[in-house]
């Protein structure tokens, strides 16, 4: 006979305090490979940039003293690595778990919402706050140097703690809200952004703690108490916020967000028509498509390809770049920098866009299962990308018009001159392609569309920081070895290209005509790789969209085709 | 000549095999039905058919061209039903068929009349603009039908089509495929209802763990198994005498009374149930019910199968 072992029923506490969730999240965190790219990419950026810091160039005894400057460094370092990295992991810990259909499951254990949100919650911050721990030997070598109170340093650790909280608290409120993890990433900084004006950014940090807060906060201790209490405030609020709304929104079916906003906005308008006398700007036709299907659909279908909801876009990219070159015009504004800063935020938010609705035009045909089906179908591989592109080179062209203006007014402003009309529409005709093809075939290669559009902007940063990261690195040892520094390599990033023709338009007179044309020198290559990254995607595309591609060898009348099929015809896929 | 030739068709995932060799046939105007285990290969057979995966050996024909050399004639002759599949949300189902019908390249001059048609066979007119968005998952894959019927496909490629609809939505697909059938489409279905595949095949493959285990019609492999019919019948004149009579009938394995009908089990291959009941008659029988029991193709398929996947 066999026996019945009883089961034992866990307490309350075993119950609420046993975080089975918890262990499982940790094991399944350990067994993914990209939790070990990503400790390696911090633990690389971290060190790279730490020991550049305390040993790059001048000799130990230049050095003493100045650890105060090198400690300050690493924890604002820090500071940034945690907003880069904290909301890239956390803001998936339960949208990942709605797009995989599992959050139901979870809640119909007898685990609590506010237990399935903590475990969730240090789920993503102990490996954070491992992470922190890297930092440790660097901020002790830097303590080493001198210059650092035993203050600032416990209260540089303990505000970074208490960052990483704040942050991975505010990430799992917009993950329990969000349907999907892009739009939970993306709301993370939206929200981290305003609270930024307020309290929550690094640099709010940093002032507190170098003690240049004001007169009403000195000494660590009152530091510390004050970041305690608005962090502890944020902190609870959106965890109480996650656990509020985790059953109410575990459910909510997956839309569009920003074709949404703009369907509300259309509603508005058209509510508004009834005051203006039913004026329309922009009249998207509803026409069915005629020769190019994708096209048609990709253009009037998408939030980010419709020409009224591109307009509007338009209109807001548009306005401000207006409203500053006006005012810089009336004197308003006695600096024509605030117009090349303008430049700057519009390069920012055009990569960004480039890069989310280039790099998601394959990717979200796979992930919605819609792919297939189209591959079918006789288009070519070459003919399916370029159509699906149609979209993307209207983004482009919408993009092209602030550029312009903003050209336009510099040559105006500052007076006509060749190299700067060249340079200045040269950047831009050639990297707005370059950002959406090089997005494009990120996306060809991946399968899920967060996982392209952080490749692709990763991508981004690491081209245009890695040449100025690079010469700073080799300036500063052949300099202590009496060496003149490659101060070319820099000069391949497209940041200092950039950069180097707005020089040029400022300071017309004075700059060598030599010297701007070798700073954009590199244009051209850029141009070359923009086209061969543009014609290895066309010749490519059927492999890389994952069909059959046609067997060039094969004769152009299939049913006259006689050559036998070997039995190994290769393995393409 | 077979409309679908496979011959030897291995097709590997990385170290894993997924298709070990397979090879069979499907004539012109045949309903093959692929049955399976989860992980037996079937949908990478389809998938192969399809030209979304390269063979890594063998020989694949579809109207005797061949597959891997040129994807694009095939693209143009088949209709391809992936095992799940999305919509465009964006879009009406009006919309949706104009799409694939710009696709396929049909003349626009056409595209109307041939969507208003496939609307009409899967029985969507009414919900053609409706957003697809909005549509029951049975009528989904009603237009997924309608979708690959656009460019008149010769063969059918439907992997699943059946799975997660309810029983009318079930019904539905299945009559609809009767009806594609009677158009004279060669059709490959694979398929986990396997009763459902038993009224609609005229050929089956059995396959598991990426080989073909069993191929022919439905009688063949039954014959092949040595598998049972059973026919349920009510004979108002029933005696002992009669009962003994009917079991003497060649191919006739069993006779069971029971209270409201008796239950007769024969042979597949050796009697089939119109024979049965004619003799049956011969005998003096008067019949108020003679029913034959679909054959038992679960029976068959847990036979024929052990549960491995490739």
């Amino acid at each position: 006979m066999t026996t019945v072992s009883p089961i034992i029923e866990p307490t309350r506490w075993q119950r609420h305090l046993g975080f089975p969730l918890l262990a499982k999240e940790l094991a399944e965190l350990a067994n993914r490979r990209r939790t070990y790219v990503i400790r390696f990419v911090y633990a690389a950026v971290l060190f790279g940039i730490g020991l550049f810091a305390i040993a790059g160039g001048s000799s130990t005894n230049v050095r003493l003293g100045a650890g105060r400057d090198i400690f300050f460094e690493l924890v604002r370092l820090q500071f940034w690595l945690v907003l880069i990295f904290l909301p890239a992991t956390a803001s998936g810990a339960l949208t990942m778990e709605k797009e995989r259909d599992s959050l139901a499951l979870l809640l119909l254990t007898t685990i609590p919402p506010w237990s399935i949100i903590l475990q969730k919650y240090l789920s993503r911050l102990i490996p954070m706050l491992s992470f922190l721990l890297l930092g440790l030997p660097l901020m002790a070598a830097a303590y080493s140097y001198g210059g650092v109170a035993t203050g600032e340093l416990i209260g540089a650790i303990g505000l970074l703690m208490l960052f990483a909280v704040q942050v991975a608290a505010v990430a799992l409120a917009c993950s329990s809200y969000c349907r999907t993890t892009g739009e939970a990433f993306v709301l993370t900084y939206v929200v981290l952004a305003v609270l930024s004006l307020f309290h929550l950014s690094p640099q709010v940090h940093m002032t507190l703690l170098s003690g240049d807060g004001g007169a009403g906060v000195s000494g660590h201790v009152a530091v510390l108490s004050f970041s305690l209490i608005l962090t502890s405030m944020i902190t609870i609020s959106s965890l109480v916020s996650a656990a509020v709304m985790l059953a109410p929104r575990a459910f909510v079916p997956p839309r569009n967000v920003l074709l949404q906003l703009f369907q509300r906005l259309d509603a508005f308008y058209n509510e508004m028509n009834h005051v203006t006398g039913g004026v329309v700007l922009i009249d998207d036709r509803n026409e069915l498509p005629d020769q190019k299907p994708i096209a048609w659909r990709e253009t009037s279908k998408k939030s980010l390809g419709t020409a009224r909801y591109l307009f509007r876009v338009l209109t807001l990219l548009e306005v401000p770049i207006l409203f500053v070159a006006t005012s810089v015009n009336i004197d308003m504004v006695r600096d024509d920098n605030a117009v090349t800063r303008l430049l700057d935020i519009l390069w920012v938010i055009s990569a960004a866009m480039l890069c989310v609705h280039a790099s998601g035009v394959v990717t979200s045909e796979r992930s919605r299962q819609t792919l297939d089906t189209l591959l079918t179908t006789p288009l070519t591989g070459a003919e399916i990308l370029k159509q699906k592109m149609s979209g993307v080179r209207r983004l482009i062209v919408v993009l092209l018009v602030p550029f312009s203006t903003i050209y336009a007014f510099q040559l105006w402003f500052r007076g006509f001159n060749w190299g700067y009309a060249v340079g200045a529409f040269g950047t831009a005709l050639i990297f707005l392609p370059l950002v959406a093809w090089g997005a494009l075939w990120i996306g060809l290669h991946l399968q899920s569309t967060m996982k392209a559009v952080l490749t692709s902007m990763f991508t981004v940063l690491v081209i245009c920081a890695a040449p100025l990261v690079a010469e700073a690195f080799l300036g500063r040892w052949t300099q202590a070895a009496e060496w003149v520094g490659p101060n070319w390599i820099g000069s391949l990033s497209p940041v200092s290209i950039i950069r180097g023709v707005e020089d040029r338009g400022s300071m017309y007179q004075r700059m060598n005509e030599l010297r701007f044309w070798l700073l954009i020198g590199p244009l051209p290559l850029y141009g070359m790789m923009f086209l061969l990254i543009r014609q290895n995607c066309l010749r490519n595309a059927d492999r890389l969209l994952r069909r059959v591609p046609e067997d060039p060898t094969a004769p152009i009348d299939p049913f006259n085709d006689t050559s036998v099929q070997s039995t190994n015809v290769g393995s393409a896929h | 000549m077979s409309f679908v030739q496979i011959e030897g068709l291995t097709v590997n995932y990385g170290d894993v095999r997924a298709v070990r060799g397979i090879s069979f046939e499907i004539p012109q105007g045949e309903v093959f039905g692929f049955i399976g285990p989860n992980g037996a290969g079937k949908s990478t057979t389809i998938k192969v058919l399809a030209t979304l995966l390269q063979p890594d050996a063998g020989r694949v024909r579809i109207a005797g061209i061949d597959v891997p050399r040129h994807p694009m004639a095939i693209r143009r002759r088949i209709g391809y039903m992936p095992d799940f599949f999305g919509v465009y949300e964006d879009l009406t189902a009006r919309e949706y068929l104009h799409f694939f019908a710009s696709a396929f390249q049909i003349p626009r001059s056409q595209r109307s009349r041939t969507i208003g048609d496939v609307l009409a066979l899967t029985d969507l007119t009414d919900k053609a603009e409706a957003p697809v968005d909005s549509l029951s998952r049975g009528m989904k894959q009603r237009l997924g039908l309608a979708r690959v019927l656009l460019h008149d496909p010769d063969l059918l490629l439907l992997d699943e089509p059946a799975s997660g609809l309810d029983p009318r939505a079930r019904i539905e697909v299945r009559e609809l495929l009767k009806a594609l059938q009677g158009m004279g489409k060669t059709i490959l279905i694979s398929s986990h209802i396997l009763h459902e595949l038993a009224q609609l095949c005229t050929r089956i493959g059995i396959i598991e763990a990426g080989r073909l285990v069993s191929a022919g019609s439905l009688e063949q492999i039954y014959a092949s198994l040595g598998l049972l019919q059973v026919v349920h019948s009510q004979i108002i004149n029933l005696t002992d005498d009669m009962v003994e009579k009917i079991k003497a009938i060649p191919g006739v394995a069993s006779v069971d009374t029971l209270v409201d009908r008796v239950s007769l089990r024969m042979r597949a291959g050796e009697l089939t149930a119109e024979d049965l009941l004619d003799r049956i008659y011969a005998l003096g029988a008067r019949i108020r019910m003679f029913q034959p029991e679909a054959m038992d193709m679960e029976t068959a398929f847990m036979k024929l199968t052990e549960g491995k996947t490739a």
